[in-house]
């Protein structure tokens, strides 16, 4: 017998379908884009993984599935996306959670009711109804999907599914699953905010990524919440859940890595393991002054923890989803084989309408809440060994129990799937995650591995060092090597866990627990046995060699960062094979060779090796005599002896460090033209002894070159000894640096862009600095310096610093300072120089032009609709416009409106305008007559001012304060190089009530080359500019005519044509600007009726185009573009989904003023790929003009 | 008489039919679904109420430039008037106290020079768009990334709902 509802509760119905038809809130929202793209790909992921035809999702069925997935985000559901699967909870916010019955997204997604009561037309009296899956119409739960398949209503299926596929999105999102205390209201999570931001091919990107793979496959939808929410729970932070307490993960494996970008900075990460053991970045660490504690000191916002953070958890979005996409056939299977599952679900409606008290009575006396059943079963979270403490949560999968209650009955029968919930979990996630997309920037690393010998790490240097190596063995036995360490800090470290590498793999030093080295306490390695060093027992006997070339020794903590290394590339930089003298470190850590042939082991290392030339009587650093190996020819031609070694050996000598300290490329003569010939490179000797240059010799590399050539050559340098921590001159003789040069050179030049190296008699590069555009260096260039300018290598604690970056260890030196740290000798452009040459000036060189050489149109007039505002108005035909003189760059440029009067003895005798303007750290006019202006500077106030101050670059609008700070804002000059500067008075008082008697005459200033600071007259136009009365303050008329329709049948172009406007103002031009707007529910289509007032602008999207065609013979502006050029539009345009959008036109006149009404045009767009459907290319509607509300 | 009888049963009749309406309206009324339904609307207003105010405290905050690199300017200003009070106001005012804190820490353990060095330094002058924010990666001598400035517009975000509560630029990260 056929049930149906009584009369009575149809007509309920009916009245209830009617009030929600007239009632049409406003909760549609634009589509989201990112979750229209993951919900995009999980059907095609999940279609490309599956072969059974009847199961595909079809193209109308998948705009369904990603319209349910936009729909889910309006600002009621929204509270209930999130998910703690650690603590089953939600979120709260200012204490509302305990107000508001949210639910958390594994319940939201699964009850009824809940999702009843958001209805704002949800009625008491149906109430147990809407507890049924079909009716409601704000219940797109996992049963309404169910239950509207089987009944045939596909469409009101995938909605609902679209709904839940949206919430398993969302539990890839950490911030909604690590109970972040900001949800995404104000500062929303950035990993949130990011793939918003991403195109449609970076979606394209990561599904190829991972194409390969297969759908996640589990027994129940309760199954994927856990795995999704615990994913990105466990493995990832959110923004402000750093080191939470709350939170045992993710475990953070190494916290303080540097990495160098490839711009040359230094960043320090934290790096985490994900599920397939593989590092990535977890989050941005501040460093230097930045404190070293707190959570405000790491970041989520850099560029290569969003991507490791996207590739891992979109990756999982998809193949999650897809996964329920499957599970969601697999239910209406079953549910097909249930005769009587229709049946039920029906029987509950009359059930509960025929209810009626007896429903109430048991509400009444109901104990638990409706809103805590979940698909008529009981929920509770148990935490495996998590005792309420989350220190002790593990990474293994959650339980989940199940109770079944005794009052319902099931509405979908996914009760006995709940039985073998956690057997596939732990296989089949490990299957599915496999793939490690960014193994370019990552490097794989076991937690029971060594450290990677071959990091990009700097050296800390202090805590722990490497303070002397016996790589060359003892006289007695070239095995007898020693490695010892020395405590540099001021506290006892522990060096549990510490690791020594070597480059050759051979040893493999691991510190065990309990290891600890006092303050300047040493620690002593002995290679093999304790024989190594007789007298002395060592600490630690370890095994390997160390090979005497290309190697290397790294000193690892045991969070695997590196506090020391010192690599033989290819020789030591220290030590003596022959006489077996070891490699110490100097106080500097700088290495010598110890002067001590045994070394010192456990004891502080000695004044270094000391050579006693024979032809000079001071003590320099020789190599000791060596042979080469056809024993021919001797390869150091010097005569020094040594006291100590005359053994023929094969090795080859090592040399001491020498390093390049300044370099000026050209200097100045004494009436400031550029001596090319100023030029010097100065280098320095850190060492403790004198060094020899003989056949040392340097060479340059220019930008455009490959090879080096000769600059120094060695028999120039030949018997040059550089004197202990002294320096050495190499100059040219028409050089100013002649007479303090220690060489003199007369055909060689250096320019801008060089590469400059040093090198030793092994034809070894000792030092090398590259400047300017350089495409050779060490790790980044420095700086060119300018003429008159140095790079000077910094000097800090006494010290020259050497990390072998020039960009860290170079700085530009404006005065500089050749065999000194720093001088003002030979600065030969000194401020007193030119103060003294300005003062003898009376008059300076003008550019007089009544044409005005810098800016066109000027004219200054009322400009406003009462003329109570005046304005300059004039253009310009670049930017900056004040040209450089040799004298005044434009580095800050300035403009002066002299005030005159025809009528006015006193102001119209002015004609001389001051030759600089005003001091040095007050750019106005002081007290000459002038025009007082007000426009957007630097500094961010508005601020009232004498002079139109300029900057060259964005670069120098950086620090406010001063006069610099009053330069107009870089970022909000004109686009089109038109100025309509406020006039806001005079610099004697005058209020802005002009006459047509007055005029202004302009000055125009440049930055003062040599007198810092000053701004200094470039040019000065007399041209008399009258005060014009007109008032330009007319707007251009409306368009008229406007149309758009699409040029193709999938409206791949667009075609818009118009007819032109026009303005009273006979100087304006008028260009037009074009803007669209996606339509929205309550819009009418029809009539162009908008019930949104005020969209134009900034609500609307701006369509570029460059110049629109025009007819002459119909008097219309057509323009014709492609849509893929419209970006944003582009953008929204995904598969099987068709937009509709207005678009609106304006005209503008030069002034900015915009023509007070627009017309707008509404168009439909089919979908990219057009349905069997799709018939109509183009829907056009009437034009209709709207006067907004808001005025311009 | 029977009329009057008939009255009776009438009224009787009214009277059970009021005393049953009663009941079925306070089961109604106690139904924990409605107490529920009661329960949302209650928390709809209290959350209202608490954005409400958040609106009103972005309104009645005037600290901050009407583009990023204004409100960065004012901040710096403020820094180097050693003005702490004022710098953290160009903060959203959810992070003032957290980045009061930071940034006296920062002064009692003697890093604000250098601080200022590197914040003042011109290659640290020039943030750039990033997923709608303006992020400044504040770099010091030795090329190494010490921090990471945030400024950006608030907007209360609910879903897709999104409001502009204020057209000031502000601070969310330093």
């Amino acid at each position: 017998m056929k049930k149906s509802p009584p009369s009575f509760l149809l007509f309920i119905l009916i009245i209830i379908f009617i009030l929600i038809s007239i009632i049409n809130t406003s909760l549609a929202y634009a589509p989201t884009p990112t979750h229209a793209n993951l919900t995009d790909l999980a059907v095609r992921f999940y279609n490309q993984n599956n072969q059974d035809s009847e199961t595909k999702i079809s193209l109308a069925e998948k705009q369904w599935l990603i319209q349910g997935s936009i729909e889910e985000d309006t600002p009621s559901r929204c509270l209930n996306h999130f998910y703690d699967p650690v603590y089953n909870k939600t979120w709260s916010f200012f204490g509302v959670e305990y107000l508001y019955p949210v639910l958390t997204a594994k319940e939201w997604a699964q009850n009824p009711f809940t999702q009843a009561i958001y209805d704002p037309l949800y009625l008491t009296s149906l109430g147990p109804i809407s507890k049924s899956p079909v009716f409601s119409r704000t219940n797109f739960t996992w049963q309404k999907a169910i239950y509207s398949y089987i009944k045939g209503n596909k469409k009101d299926a995938f909605l609902a599914l679209g709904h839940v596929l949206h919430l398993i999105e969302d539990m890839t999102v950490p911030a909604h699953t690590r109970e972040d205390a900001h949800p995404p209201i104000i500062d929303s999570d950035i990993y949130e905010e990011m793939p918003s931001h991403l195109t449609f091919s970076d979606y394209e990107a990561i599904f190829s990524s991972f194409k390969n793979e297969k759908p996640l496959i589990k027994n129940s939808l309760n199954d994927y919440f856990d795995d999704t929410a615990k994913y990105s729970n466990n493995y990832f932070f959110s923004s402000d859940s750093i080191y939470s307490s709350k939170y045992h993960l993710p475990q953070v494996i190494f916290s303080d890595v540097p990495e160098i970008g490839q711009d040359g900075t230094i960043r320090v990460y934290l790096l985490g393991y994900d599920e397939n053991k593989n590092l990535f970045h977890l989050a941005k660490k501040g460093a230097s002054w930045r404190l070293q504690s707190g959570i405000t000191n790491y970041t989520l916002n850099d560029v290569l923890v969003l991507n490791d953070y996207w590739q891992r958890l979109a990756k999982k979005a998809v193949i999650n989803s897809s996964g329920v996409i499957n599970l969601f056939f697999q239910e209406v299977a079953k549910a097909k084989q249930d005769p009587d599952f229709i049946k039920k679900n029906e029987n509950n409606i009359i059930l509960a309408a025929l209810g009626g008290i007896n429903t109430f009575i048991n509400n009444v006396f109901q104990k638990t809440p409706d809103y805590t059943l979940v698909n008529n079963t009981e929920t509770t979270i148990n935490v495996v060994s998590n005792n309420n403490s989350p220190t002790s949560v593990n990474l293994s999968p959650t339980t989940t129990v199940f109770k079944t209650t005794t009052t319902l009955k099931p509405i979908v029968t996914t009760l006995k799937l709940t039985t073998t919930t956690l057997k596939p979990t732990t296989t089949t996630t490990l299957k599915q995650t496999t793939t490690t997309t960014l193994k370019t920037t990552t490097t794989t690393i076991f937690k029971t591995d060594f450290c990677p010998f071959l990091s990009s790490q700097l050296p800390l240097r202090n805590k722990v060092i490497i303070n002397e190596v016996a790589w060359m063995g003892t006289i007695k036995n070239s095995d007898n090597e020693w490695i010892e360490l020395k405590n540099i800090s001021q506290n006892t470290i522990d060096l549990s866990g510490w690791q020594i590498l070597d480059k050759d793999n051979q040893i493999k030093i691991v510190f065990e627990k309990g290891i600890k080295l006092d303050p300047n306490q040493f620690l002593l390695l002995e290679r093999t046995s304790d024989d190594s060093v007789p007298e002395i027992k060592a600490d630690l006997i370890y095994t390997g060699a160390l090979s005497n070339y290309n190697e290397g020794l790294k000193l690892f903590d045991n969070s695997c960062l590196l506090q020391d290394e010192v690599l033989a590339n290819p020789d030591w930089p220290a030590g003596d094979n022959v006489s077996k003298r070891t490699m110490e470190r100097k106080a500097d850590l700088t290495w010598q060779t110890s002067s001590n042939p045994l070394g010192t082991p456990k004891a502080d290392n000695s004044s270094g090796y000391i050579v006693i030339s024979s032809d000079s009587s001071s003590n320099t650093y020789n190599p000791p005599t060596t042979t080469t190996l056809n024993t021919t020819s001797t390869t150091v031609p010097t005569t020094t002896t040594t006291t100590t070694t005359t053994t023929t050996t094969t090795t080859k000598p090592s040399y001491p460090k020498v390093l390049i300290t300044e370099i000026q490329v050209s200097g100045f003569n004494s009436d400031q033209t550029v001596n090319v010939y100023n030029e010097f490179i100065e280098l320095y000797n850190p060492n403790d002894f004198d060094v020899s240059l003989t056949n040392w010799y340097l060479q340059k590399k220019t930008s455009q070159s490959e090879d080096f050539s000769s600059l120094v050559p060695a028999n120039l340098l030949e018997n040059k000894i550089i004197n202990s921590h002294g320096y050495f001159l190499i100059a040219h003789a028409s050089s100013s640096y002649s007479k303090i040069a220690d060489v003199l050179l007369n055909n060689y030049t250096i320019t801008e862009n060089n590469t400059i190296v040093l090198k030793n008699p092994n034809r070894e590069i000792v030092d090398k600095v590259g400047y300017g555009e350089a495409n050779d260096c060490e790790i980044r260039h420095t700086f060119n310096p300018n003429s008159g300018q140095s790079i000077q290598r910094k000097y800090i604690d006494n010290n020259f610093i050497d990390t072998d970056n020039n960009y860290n260890d170079f700085e530009i030196q404006d005065c500089p300072s050749p065999k000194s740290i720093s001088s003002t000798d030979h600065c030969l452009v000194s401020e007193t120089t030119t103060t003294t040459t300005t003062t003898t000036t009376t008059r300076p060189s003008l550019t007089v032009t009544p044409q005005i050489p810098y800016i066109t149109e000027f004219s200054w007039h009322p400009f406003s609709g009462d003329n109570s505002k005046i304005v300059l108005d004039f253009r310009t035909n670049e930017y900056p416009f004040i040209p450089e003189t040799d004298k005044t760059n434009n580095i800050f440029t300035a403009m002066a409106f002299f005030l005159h009067s025809d009528l006015d003895d006193a102001s119209s005798s002015f004609g001389i305008p001051p030759y600089y303007l005003g001091s040095k750290d007050n750019w106005t006019l002081d007290n000459i007559p002038g025009l007082v202006m007000i426009y957007p500077n630097c500094q961010g106030y508005s601020w009232n001012t004498s002079a139109l101050v300029f900057t060259n670059s964005d670069f120098w609008c950086h620090a406010p304060g001063g006069a610099r700070g009053l330069s107009y804002n870089w970022w909000q000059l004109p686009k089109d190089n038109h100025y309509l500067i406020e006039v806001t008075g005079t610099t004697s008082g005058q209020n802005v009530k002009f006459t047509s008697d007055q005029y202004v005459t302009i000055g125009y200033y440049g930055y003062d080359k040599f007198n810092t600071s000053y701004l200094r007259l470039v040019a000065y136009d007399p041209t008399k500019f009258y005060f014009d009365l007109s008032n330009y303050y007319h707007k251009p008329t409306n368009v008229n005519g406007f149309e758009v329709k699409c040029g193709d049948e999938l409206c791949n172009t667009l075609i818009f044509a118009w007819n032109p406007a026009s303005d009273i103002d006979p100087k304006d031009t008028l260009k037009y600007d074009l803007r669209y707007v996606f339509a929205e529910q309550g819009d009418d289509l029809n009539n162009n009726n908008f019930t949104r007032e005020g969209w134009y602008s900034p609500y609307s999207y701006s369509v570029n185009f460059s110049e629109p065609l025009f007819d002459s013979t119909n008097n219309r502006f057509t323009l014709q573009i492609s849509t893929k050029d419209i970006d944003y539009l582009n953008s929204r345009r995904l598969p099987g989904v068709p937009l509709d959008v207005f678009f609106a036109i304006k005209a503008i006149d030069s002034e900015g003023l915009q023509s007070e009404k627009y017309p707008i045009f509404y168009l439909h767009l089919p979908s990219l790929i057009p349905t069997t459907t799709t018939t109509e290319p183009t829907t056009t509607t009437s034009e209709s003009t709207t006067t907004p509300t808001t005025t311009n | 008489m029977s009329f009057v009888k008939n009255k009776k049963y009438l009224i009787i009749f009214l009277v059970l039919i009021i005393f049953g309406l009663i009941i079925i309206m306070s089961l109604n009324y106690f139904n924990p679904k409605n107490r529920l339904k009661r329960q949302l609307e209650r928390g709809q207003k209290e959350l209202n109420i608490k954005l409400k105010e958040i609106e009103q405290m972005y309104q009645n905050d005037t600290y901050g430039g009407q583009t990023p690199e204004e409100t960065y300017s004012l901040f710096l200003e403020a820094l180097k008037n050693n003005d702490i009070n004022l710098a953290v106001k160009y903060f959203l005012p959810e992070k003032q106290e957290e980045y009061k804190t930071l940034l006296t820490q920062i002064k009692q353990s003697n890093q604000w020079n250098q601080m200022l060095k590197d914040l003042l330094n011109p290659k640290n002058s020039k943030g750039k768009m990033m997923n709608g924010n303006y992020v400044i990666e504040v770099i010091d001598d030795k090329n190494v990334s010490v921090t990471t400035i945030v400024i950006k517009k608030p907007i209360l975000i609910l879903g897709n709902n999104k409001t502009e509560l204020s057209n000031l630029w502000k601070i969310a990260q330093f």
